[in-house]
């Protein structure tokens, strides 16, 4: 197999080159490359920069496939950041990279699952957009529940 | 400043499918959902429902029984009859049963992990006991009629009454403390197409009752009928059975029927730690 290189372009308009062999385990690259052989800049409009940085590394790894599992976990570990790790989720899910979105959505889930209301909140800069009436229509849900 | 990314916007199968669904089922209920509109809508919707595995014992909060009950019936509320799986760690009263089987017609897999409701008095405390002195439980002699018995069979009308409700049901898998060899040849004949029966039971009343099943079990189509139980066995290759007393009849019984291929019966002593009363 030749060894073609791709090139993408994250949000912010930065360009990456990757070889088109590791690119194609996305499998929107590869369908793309499929159709049109995928001559011209990959767009990827919403992936930025540093985060396609990390996926170009996961793209890059030198892994037996046996050794996979463990390398996408200890990948996703390194980067313990919640709104990292979500747009790494995101960014997988747009290229369709399964393996490295459930571990990228399972450790987030590991990292909130702990967390208070107030935690969780704070962690992905959620405001409790919710109004009092909402409120008092949870609480009376619950009084079903209780 | 770096620009603050909104993840509201997060597409619903990443934020919905991959990770709220992997947070505790208890926690959702109580807490996830409160998080912001986004996130609650997220958590009624059916989708999220089709698996439900509540866990009593590793709740943070303490919850009664009857709370902890009711939050079983809001998620399966909530999947809208979508449930496909159900796991319960918990006292799992006819109550509930009835309600998850008159919402759920598609669901598939029941298991129930501490099926009995609450017992009490001197059984009990002979019980709990023969639990921690677990070698001495052959000393046992309980006796049909008793208050713990009376129990079991409540509970095991509800599950006779379930099971002929849930059409689809191809797993079950069961602790009951007692159950009786009628129950679970009714079961087994009220489910049509079973693909992993697990009845674990504690105790079997007697060798008759235990013949008694193993010779109605002859009679059943499903062949996927598993049935724990603490069996005190002098041989290691014997078929471990589904009493705690091994006669010589019901040994036979069982080699033949293990030979036959049709059942296998096992007396793993693996879930007689984790008790719960």
């Amino acid at each position: 197999m030749s060894k073609k290189t791709l090139t993408l372009m994250s949000k912010d308009k930065q360009l990456f080159n990757i070889e088109e062999h590791l690119a194609v385990q996305s499998v929107t690259i590869r369908n793309m490359v499929k159709e049109d052989g995928a001559s011209s800049v990959i767009p990827l409009p919403r992936v930025d920069s540093e985060t396609l940085a990390l996926v170009i590394e996961y793209l890059n790894r030198q892994q037996a496939p046996e050794e996979d599992e463990d390398y996408v976990k200890k990948f996703v570990d390194e980067r313990g950041e919640i709104p990292t790790l979500l747009e790494l989720a995101q960014a997988a899910l747009d290229l369709d990279i399964k393996k490295l979105m459930d571990a990228a959505c399972m450790k987030v889930a590991d990292l909130i699952k702990d967390f208070t209301l107030e935690e969780v909140r704070e962690a992905l800069r959620i405001e409790n957009d919710r109004t009092p009436e909402e409120e008092k229509a949870i609480r009376d849900e619950f009084q079903w529940a209780f | 400043m770096e620009e603050r990314r909104d993840w509201l916007q997060m597409p619903d199968e990443i934020m919905g499918g991959m990770i709220l669904q992997r947070l505790d089922h208890v926690d959702i209920l109580t807490s996830v959902q409160k998080v912001c509109r986004n996130w609650r809508r997220i958590c009624k919707d059916p989708a999220m429902w089709k698996i439900i595995d509540m866990d009593y014992s590793s709740c943070r909060v303490w919850y009664t029984k009857k709370d902890f009950e009711n939050l079983i019936k809001q998620a399966v509320h909530r999947s809208c009859g979508e449930l496909i799986h159900i796991r319960l760690n918990c006292p799992v009263t006819k109550d509930l049963l009835d309600f998850i089987s008159r919402r759920s017609s598609k669901l598939k897999s029941l298991r129930l992990m501490k099926c009995y409701s609450r017992i009490t008095g001197k059984v009990l405390n002979d019980v709990r006991h023969g639990v921690a002195a677990r070698s001495s439980l052959k000393s046992y002699e309980l006796r049909r009629g008793h208050g713990l018995f009376r129990t079991m069979i409540t509970g095991n009308i509800g599950l006779l009454h379930a099971v002929k409700r849930l059409p689809c049901l191809e797993t079950l898998d069961v602790f009951y403390f007692s159950i009786y060899p009628e129950d679970i040849y009714f079961i087994g004949r009220c489910c049509p197409r079973p693909k992993y029966f697990n009845i674990r039971t504690r105790f079997m009343e007697s060798d008759g009752d235990a013949l008694a099943l193993a010779s109605m079990l002859s009679t059943l189509r499903s062949r996927a009928i598993l049935l724990h139980g603490c069996g005190h066995l002098e041989s290691p290759d014997l078929p471990k059975c589904c009493c705690f007393k091994l006669g010589g009849n019901l040994e036979k019984l069982c080699r033949e029927r293990r030979r036959s291929n049709q059942y296998e019966f096992s007396g793993s002593d693996d879930f007689c730690d984790d008790y719960w009363l």
